[in-house]
């Protein structure tokens, strides 16, 4: 029986017959309480000095007709060439018609003079497909960084043959897929603690290009506030995930249905991060998740999963409602020695922060600690890092938008260029996030942007930022950190545990703090970090460190100087490790 | 409700017994009544009806009915035929509730004076009134027979067919009608349900342009553009109404609410805050405050508002909801798992307060209860993703039938259908595109599913009739018609079918009842003059 409608009632029903009140809506900017503080870095895009000029091609600029088009794509800070220098990888795509010529995946090699040289066509990476992500681990514990890039059609698997080129090994490792799948996020991680490491894939949507609806204001999910746009991911269909055993020979089998993963369906996933949420020794997979809930797969130590996210806090948004999950940040922002998470969103979501109580029970304190007001951008890749080496994470936040054509309707609202944001740790469990009068043009200037990863790449004790921007060559941030802060660098080397030491859980004391750190192969969006764990200090010039390996080992070193990098070999202490400068 | 006088004829016709009718709504005999001077000199001048007339409606129009009524009486007395004063007693006794009472005399009054249109109104106002709906359409219709430009019963009959779901009715009736902002309204409001959203904003667009004070007008229009997803436009609009109605509370509240859905909080928090000092005892500022202060993490200050808000309206589940909300973060479980059980009782849909109300359920150990309104966070979330993507899917497999390739349809509709098992439209969807494709038997299986997931709806009893009669299954067939013009009295084709289908059995005079119908609903439909013709040729030859 329909209802009686009148114009009374339909005034009354206006909040019901729309968007729902319940969710939280955009909260816009409100005032930024950062305390005239003590100066913080700045940043400088030399990414054209630097050498990294090439366009990375993804979709058309100005219109987006599939939604295969947008979410490219990752990058990664890694030492390819073990030389003690992290070099560069960057994703890249096509276009609709066909691959751009002269368009790649791109690899940059360090020079170690803050330039880099293009060496993807001799390290044997030229491929120009839709790469969306990559992860990075020695998955053959040769000592080499391998490289693990998801696609829509076939991810690939590269081996790296410790020459400066790499190997497409997909087939021989038995990782090729069945039909076109839309690969998202992956990270290695080694849960089941035999030393090797495993691969957890995330994919995104099921999408046919043959029949997929275009841009239309009369089908729902193919339009945003009257404006005809790509479709999805809402209406499309939901995709299983994988889970790859390592045989340890070279080759992986497809243990997802044994594992549980296969029968989680329902959610459109997008960047892994694999770490040991509720500190029991083996490692956890968190899936961030757009427009679906996203997942926390708690390891049962046997071999399987059980996905928690909903009971554990980290599914949803605070008021129950689904949020576009992209990129996450993970580290510790309250030094209680916990890692917490920090998740980006879609626009008019503000980014999320997630306080972990050391048992992989999170709470929504994203209002609390100073997040709530900035949901103008749709945001991608972040970290949850100390940029200013005071010894307090700040987090860092790239953004772009999914759709160029809303710009032409809603120039103010929804440009499709947006700024970095950075939100500066208050250190009292709050952060301020910093004015673009602040920040400087770096981070002020507006590009089309996804992943970031973060980095040491000039080895002067800060971290620098590299971000993947589409239809545009990346940027490189130069991180300079004030000085007078200080600083410790760990790089961590498995030999019970996988060579990469992905799945280790640093914790750093100083000056009374503790900071937790994991190393992780895939997190902000889609992209892959410098592995040297990273700690600001402040004022203080030592500090203690402890690791906890994947295999479950613990080990502690005390009184460490700052301002250097040490490398822990599992079991062996302190060695000797690669050059830092 | 104010009192209009309406000059009417008069035919003088005797009738005491109505007289009778009309006084014996037991009203308290109004012992003195004296109304303005002028009037009562008037009366004692001219004690004729029509100085009766003139003090009975001033007395009606300050409300003293009783005075009214008396009055009229003693009209009625000297113009006994009067249509007019029929029609004022029948007024009077509207206004004053006794609404059972009103019928007579206004049915005496359009007895005497059929071809005036106020008093066709007013008996279907009071039919109206007491639900007796089909003799009130009656009314408005004459009405609107009598004078087809007549602003009032274009209202009241349009108002009637919105509220039968007949907007295509309404847009065939307003369309072509000059300007009236109530016309306009309701023509928008049928636009609006017919999901004809773009005409209906062109069309408030334009009312507004050349009346761009109307409230009324602007409130829609921001409606609409509101479920157009044009959320700046509205913004705009209900902003603009806002500024030109300072004082009006309706549109400060419209425009807050306006502000609040589209994520303003930068105006709206200050404004909220502005007109809750203006109003602290106002409802929607309150509500809206805690919304806006529970989205800022100010939970203190939410929790007051909106405690305020539901002893302001116990009803309001959405304010009871926020409520909870507020509660939850101020870690007071058991409050909030109370607020979060009204609202749900109350009738709340949203997924988000399963969710919410789990987290109260936990922070009071209760963690099966918990686990189990989860459990109902996941149905219902699921359901909402399954019917998102069968909507997607349906929409694409029309594109590919309108295309011409059923059979990408008819797969897409397969996976429409799979994820919205329940969804009887995409069933007779899926079972056209298989019809197309030739695939009968299927067809037949999924028109089976259709009408037994909704044995109303007629596209499919009829189809599936067609289907039976082709296979020889006249009885199943004639069933299947008979459910179709059961659910949709007005569907010709079902009405044609059932009448070939009898006539077939050579049931004649059953089958000629069905032509009947068809032909009473569609006087040229072709196929139904001719099975007319053929049945009367195959009863002349018996």
């Amino acid at each position: 029986m329909p209802p009686k409608w009148t114009r009374r009632d339909l005034l009354r029903t206006l909040p019901a017959a729309l968007a729902t009140p319940l969710v939280p809506h955009a909260l816009r900017a409100a005032t930024t309480n950062a305390k005239a503080a003590a100066p913080f870095s700045r940043f400088v895009d030399i990414a054209s000095s630097a050498g990294l000029t090439q366009t990375m091609v993804y979709g058309d600029p100005n219109h987006n007709t599939y939604i295969i088009e947008v979410n490219g794509a990752g990058c990664a800070f890694f030492d390819y060439d073990n030389d003690g220098w992290v070099d560069i990888f960057i994703l890249g795509g096509r276009k609709l018609e066909g691959p751009v010529p002269g368009a790649s995946n791109r690899l940059y090699h360090n020079n170690r003079d803050g330039t880099f040289t293009d060496v993807t066509s001799k390290a044997g990476l030229i491929d120009a497909g839709w790469a969306n992500g990559v992860c990075v681990g020695d998955y053959n514990n040769d000592g080499f960084e391998d490289l693990y890039l998801t696609y829509y059609g076939q991810n690939k698997l590269y081996r790296n043959n410790g020459d400066g080129t790499f190997t497409d090994v997909t087939a021989k490792a038995g990782l090729l897929e069945t039909g076109t799948r839309f690969g998202s996020g992956s990270a290695f991680v080694d849960y089941n603690r035999d030393g090797l490491l495993d691969l957890f894939v995330s994919n995104y949507v099921e999408i046919d290009l043959a029949t997929a609806a275009k841009p239309s204001l009369k089908i729902p999910n193919c339009n945003f506030e009257g404006v005809p746009t790509n479709c999805g991911p809402g209406g499309l269909g939901f995709p299983a995930h994988s889970l790859y055993r390592n045989n340890g020979d070279g080759t992986f089998s497809d243990v997802s249905k044994e594992s549980g993963v296969a029968a989680l369906r329902g959610s459109y996933g997008f960047t892994v991060v694999a770490f040991d949420a509720d500190e029991d020794g083996w490692q956890d997979i968190y899936v961030a998740c757009d427009a679906t809930p996203s997942m926390l797969l708690m390891n049962n130590h046997d071999g399987t999963f059980r996905e928690e996210a909903l009971i554990r806090g980290v599914a949803l948004g605070s008021g129950g409602e689904t949020l576009g999950g992209m990129g996450v940040g993970i580290g510790d922002y309250d030094l209680d020695g916990h890692i917490d998470l920090v998740k980006t969103h879609f626009v008019n979501q503000a980014t999320g922060v997630y306080h972990n109580n050391g048992k992989g029970e999170f709470e929504d304190v994203t209002a609390r600690v100073g997040f709530a007001a900035e949901r103008r951008f749709s945001s991608w890749g972040t970290g949850l890092v100390d940029l200013d080496n005071d010894g307090h994470p700040d987090v860092l936040i790239v953004a772009g938008t999914v759709a160029p054509e809303l710009e032409r309707a809603y120039p103010n609202k929804y440009p499709a260029r947006d700024p970095r944001l950075i939100f500066r740790n208050q250190g009292n469990g709050t952060f301020a996030e910093m004015p673009e009068a602040e920040v400087g043009p770096a981070i002020s200037s507006r590009h089309v942007s996804r992943g970031c990863a973060f980095g040491d790449f000039d080895n002067d004790g800060d971290l620098d930022v590299l971000i993947m921007n589409r239809n545009e060559p990346p940027s490189l941030l130069r991180n300079d950190a004030p000085s007078g802060n200080h600083w410790i660098k760990i790089r961590l080397e498995g030999v019970q545990s996988n060579r990469s030491a992905i799945g280790s859980r640093a914790l750093v004391r100083y000056g009374g703090k503790v900071q937790a750190q994991c190393v992780v192969s895939q997190s902000s969006f889609l992209s892959s970090n410098d592995p040297r764990l990273h700690f600001g200090l402040g004022a203080e010039t030592f500090a203690d460190v402890e690791i906890h390996w994947p295999t479950g080992k613990m080990e502690s070193f005390s009184h460490l100087a700052a301002d250097q990098l040490i490398t822990i070999r599992e079991g062996q202490g302190i060695v000797k490790g690669r050059a830092f400068r | 409700m104010l009192f209009k006088m309406e000059i009417v004829k008069t035919v003088a016709v005797k009738s005491t017994l109505l007289l009778a009718v009309c006084f014996s709504a037991g009203f308290a005999a109004a012992a003195a009544c004296s109304g303005p001077p002028a009037l009562q000199a008037k009366l004692r001048a001219h004690a004729d009806a029509q100085s009766y007339i003139d003090l009975g409606t001033w007395f009606g129009d300050h409300s003293n009915y009783d005075c009214a009524l008396e009055t009229f009486r003693a009209a009625l007395k000297l113009e006994p035929g009067s249509a007019q004063i029929y029609y004022l007693v029948g007024l009077t006794l509207l206004s004053a509730g006794h609404v059972e009472d009103a019928i007579e005399p206004l049915k005496r009054s359009i007895f005497l004076l059929p071809e005036v249109v106020k008093p066709h109104l007013l008996l279907g106002a009071a039919y109206d009134q007491l639900h007796r709906s089909d003799e009130a359409k009656a009314q408005w219709q004459a009405a609107l027979q009598i004078d087809p430009h007549s602003t009032e019963a274009l209202d009241a009959v349009s108002k009637s067919l919105l509220n039968d779901g007949d907007y295509a009715s309404v847009i065939e009736l307003l369309r072509p009608v000059p300007y009236n902002e109530d016309l306009t309204l309701d023509l928008a409001l049928a636009y609006g349900k017919s999901k004809m959203l773009d005409e209906a904003a062109q069309l408030l667009t334009k009312a507004l342009r050349a009346h761009p004070a109307s409230l009324r007008l602007s409130s829609a229009l921001t409606t609409v553009l509101i479920n157009q997803v044009h959320y700046q436009e509205a913004g705009k609009v209900a902003k603009e109404a806002a500024l030109r109605h300072p004082h009006d509370l309706e549109a400060q509240r419209f425009y807050l609410r306006v502000l609040v859905l589209n994520g303003d909080s930068t105006i709206a928090r200050p404004l909220a805050r502005k007109l809750l000092a203006a109003s602290p005892h106002d409802f929607y500022f309150l509500y809206l405050s805690g919304i806006l202060e529970n989205q800022a993490g100010e939970y203190g200050i939410a929790k007051d508002h909106l405690t305020q808000a539901v002893a302001l309206d116990p009803n309001h589940y959405n304010a009871h909801y926020n409520l909870g909300v507020a509660l939850l973060a101020l870690k007071d479980f058991t409050g909030a798992k109370e607020q979060l059980e009204k609202s749900l009782s109350l009738g709340a849909t949203e997924p988000e307060i399963r969710f919410k109300y789990a987290t109260a359920l936990r922070g009071i150990g209760e963690n099966d209860e918990a686990k189990e309104q989860l459990k109902l966070y996941r149905e219902q979330t699921h359901a909402m993703a399954q019917h998102a993507l069968a909507v997607n899917k349906s929409a694409q497999a029309e594109k590919e039938f309108a295309s011409g390739d059923p059979q990408k349809a008819v797969a897409l509709y397969k996976e429409a259908f799979a994820a919205a098992p329940e969804d009887a439209q995409i069933a007779f969807k899926l079972a056209l595109a298989l019809d197309k494709t030739g695939d009968t038997a299927s067809e037949h299986t999924v028109l089976e599913q259709a009408i037994k997931l909704d044995p109303n709806l007629a596209l499919a009893q009829n189809q599936l009739g067609y289907l039976d009669s082709r296979g020889g299954d006249p009885a199943s067939a004639e069933e299947h018609f008979r459910q179709a013009v059961r659910a949709a009295p007005g569907y010709t084709q079902a009405w044609v079918s059932l009448a070939a289908t009898l006539a077939m059995e050579s049931r004649f005079p059953e089958a000629e009842q069905a032509v009947a119908s068809a032909l009473r609903l569609d006087p040229a439909n072709a196929e139904a003059l001719q099975l007319r013709k053929d049945l009367t040729a195959a009863q002349a030859q018996r």
